[in-house]
């Protein structure tokens, strides 16, 4: 949810939090003040820009948080923008409030949920719409309402209720141009819900099984057959039902995880992702990974993709990652050097690369992410 | 001679608990700083500061919970600061281990080959971390050479302690004991090709609830040349939490 704003609504929402995060007195309601957040600036370079600089951008990260017993409050606040407009936008990401008891946590906001044992690629993880700009990142918060019921110090039972549908985008590009999808309209019978029971440390393993029926996060194109060739009848986000199961176990010093989901549409054909992998660390500190996905897009293409990464801390407090993917039924594959230098306990410089070659994934609008781009960083936690 | 008969018998008292009291076999020491240093239950908050060995310095803060009884081995440790990694939880159960980051929002299993490893980026191993913590020495090692001697002029037991587990990283560990405290005041980790691989020093000793405790510890790397000094800010032997804490809930929950 990115909001444009003037400065006036900065200065705001600093000056509400600011104060209190100094330690002055005021109501309750912002009593908990800043109690952390992060202000980065970054330079980015993409292929594209040519001789251009590179473009700087910064963000200002505010969190706000206080708990008591059994109940807590959340907000995060995001601003920034281009460094060299000065027009920032205001975009506010998880915003919820916490009920806990001793058996059970609820809820209630805009909220992140993460499911799933694999790496990056997590097929049951469904509930919040991935980010198109950084498919491979944080996704984005929707609004939920969540319980979990800790049914022993093992096993959880999860309940996911989503009354508003959010798609990762709203818009499809095709070759005649772009379309704006149908929304899911605000009916109550629109309702999306999903239920989960996970273990973890049972006999070796964790698992988890999960049910999610919703919507697509992704527009569809459905096609009629005209005397003159297919043409697009309908762009929309399908109803689907989703059935997902992880596992992941240890084996000789190694991790090793499984996650699956299958896919039901209501109209059009199932499909399924399906991951398996692995990691291991080295008494030198380095860190491996490699995962297999294999799976059939909603177009009906199967693909497999390799994916590795691997992590050296260097001296203790720096570290150098390396990460890729190669599909194999495209040829694309994507290279991500990076270099995480830390340069004080609160602040840290990071350089990172991303070359893309080809397709990553066989269904176009599934997050190929396209162009090579480089990224210096610096950022200050607090 | 009554006179010498009361002094004799004065002196016998003094003397003779004094010799009862030494130990006479390097298990017996073993075993008298394993009952210093061990607990079925401890909470330690700790300030963690690494030094490469360059001279650049991190601090990170930690709260340690340990649960050593019987054959069960279980630790939860929870960052305080510094803020780009506060709140990143590890629990360790026996040989299964799971990380959570808040970043990511949920808890995952790590490899167990990862308990070879440091110890959170610093120059102690979790293998450290669990003799130090609760574990003790005596049931994971075996007393190869038992001598008392002198370091700079404190009187000590020397042992040497070879570890049972074939799987360890170590060889050999040289401890020194102080005869008074059951502390180790210094233990050299020899590596398995039998060099000397990381130095531990202690330092500040002071007692909390009746026990002897060490205020700062200190492990260098001899190969690396980078240490980590750990400040121990708060001990408690009997903390009020119950086993249910050493569960992943709390790994996302937090205590």
């Amino acid at each position: 949810m990115k909001i444009k704003v003037g400065k006036r609504w900065i200065t705001l929402v600093i000056s509400l939090l600011l104060p209190v995060g100094m330690g002055l007195k005021t109501t309750p309601a912002v009593a908990a003040g800043i109690s952390g957040g992060e202000f980065s600036l970054t330079a980015e370079y993409r292929g594209e820009m040519k001789n251009s600089h590179p473009r700087p951008v910064y963000s200002l990260a505010l969190k706000t948080q206080q708990a008591e017993t059994g109940v807590g409050f959340y907000i995060d606040l995001n601003i920034g923008g281009d460094l060299r407009q000065l027009q920032p936008q205001l975009e506010i990401g998880e915003a919820y409030l916490d009920f806990s008891g001793e058996n059970h946590e609820l809820r209630i906001g805009r909220q992140r949920r993460a499911w799933g044992a694999a790496l990056e690629i997590n097929p049951t993880d469904n509930l919040n719409p991935p980010n198109p700009a950084d498919p491979f990142g944080e996704k984005e918060p929707v609004i939920m309402v969540a319980g979990d019921y800790y049914l022993s110090n093992t096993h959880t039972l999860t309940g996911v209720i989503i009354p508003f549908h959010q798609p990762a985008v709203h818009k499809i590009l095709l070759p005649a141009g772009l379309f704006e999808a149908d929304p899911v309209v605000d009916d109550w019978t629109n309702t999306q819900y999903a239920v989960r029971i996970s273990g973890k440390g049972v006999y070796g393993w964790d698992y988890a099984l999960c049910y999610l029926r919703g919507f697509e996060a992704l527009p569809f194109v459905k096609i009629k057959k005209t005397s003159t060739g297919p043409v697009p009848e309908r762009i929309y986000f399908r109803e689907y039902q989703v059935v997902g199961l992880d596992l992941a176990t240890g084996l000789g010093g190694a991790g090793l995880w499984t996650e699956a989901a299958y896919f039901f549409p209501r109209e059009g054909d199932q499909y399924y992702t399906a991951v398996a992998g692995g990691d291991y660390k080295f008494g030198t500190g380095l860190y491996l990974v490699g995962q297999l996905v294999f799976k059939k897009d909603r177009m009906q293409n199967k693909e497999l993709l390799l994916q590795q990464a691997l992590e050296l801390p260097i001296a203790a407090i720096h570290s150098l990652r390396f990460g890729s993917l190669y599909n194999t039924e495209t040829g694309g594959f994507m290279l991500r050097p990076e270099a995480e230098i830390s340069v004080g306990d609160d602040a840290s410089l990071t350089l990172a690369y991303r070359y893309v070659d080809g397709d990553l994934f066989t269904e176009m609008s599934e997050g190929n992410i396209k162009g090579n781009s480089f990224n210096v960083g610096l950022s200050y936690y607090f | 001679m009554k006179k010498l008969l009361i002094f004799v018998a004065i002196i016998a008292m003094i003397a003779v608990p004094r010799v009862y009291a030494v130990p006479v076999s390097g298990e017996a020491v073993l075993d008298k700083m394993d009952a210093t240093m061990k607990a079925e239950r401890k909470y330690m908050e700790e300030e963690m500061v690494l030094v490469t060995a360059s001279g650049a310095e991190r601090s990170r803060a930690v709260a340690v919970w340990n649960k050593n009884v019987g054959e069960e081995e279980m630790m939860l440790v929870r960052f305080l600061g510094p803020a780009n990694v506060k709140g990143t939880g590890f629990l360790m159960k026996n040989d299964e281990m799971w990380l959570y980051l808040p970043a990511l929002g949920k808890v995952k299993r790590i490899a167990g080959s990862a308990k070879q490893g440091s110890f959170m980026g610093s120059d102690l191993s979790y293998e450290d971390m669990e003799a130090l913590g609760s574990a003790g020495f005596s049931a994971t090692h075996q007393v190869k050479a038992f001598k008392e001697t002198k370091s700079e002029g404190t009187a000590v037991y020397q042992l040497d302690l070879v570890p049972l587990d074939p799987e360890s990283s170590y060889s050999k560990l040289e401890i020194l004991v102080h005869q008074e405290l059951y502390l180790p005041l210094q233990i050299i980790y020899h590596g398995r090709d039998g060099l000397a691989m990381k130095k531990l020093t202690t330092f500040e000793h002071q007692q909390v609830d009746g026990r002897w405790v060490a205020g700062r510890l200190q492990m260098e790397d001899l190969k690396k040349g980078s240490k980590t000094v750990l400040k121990v800010n708060k001990v408690d032997f009997n903390p009020a939490v119950d086993d249910s804490v050493f569960s992943t809930r709390y790994l996302e929950r937090g205590i």
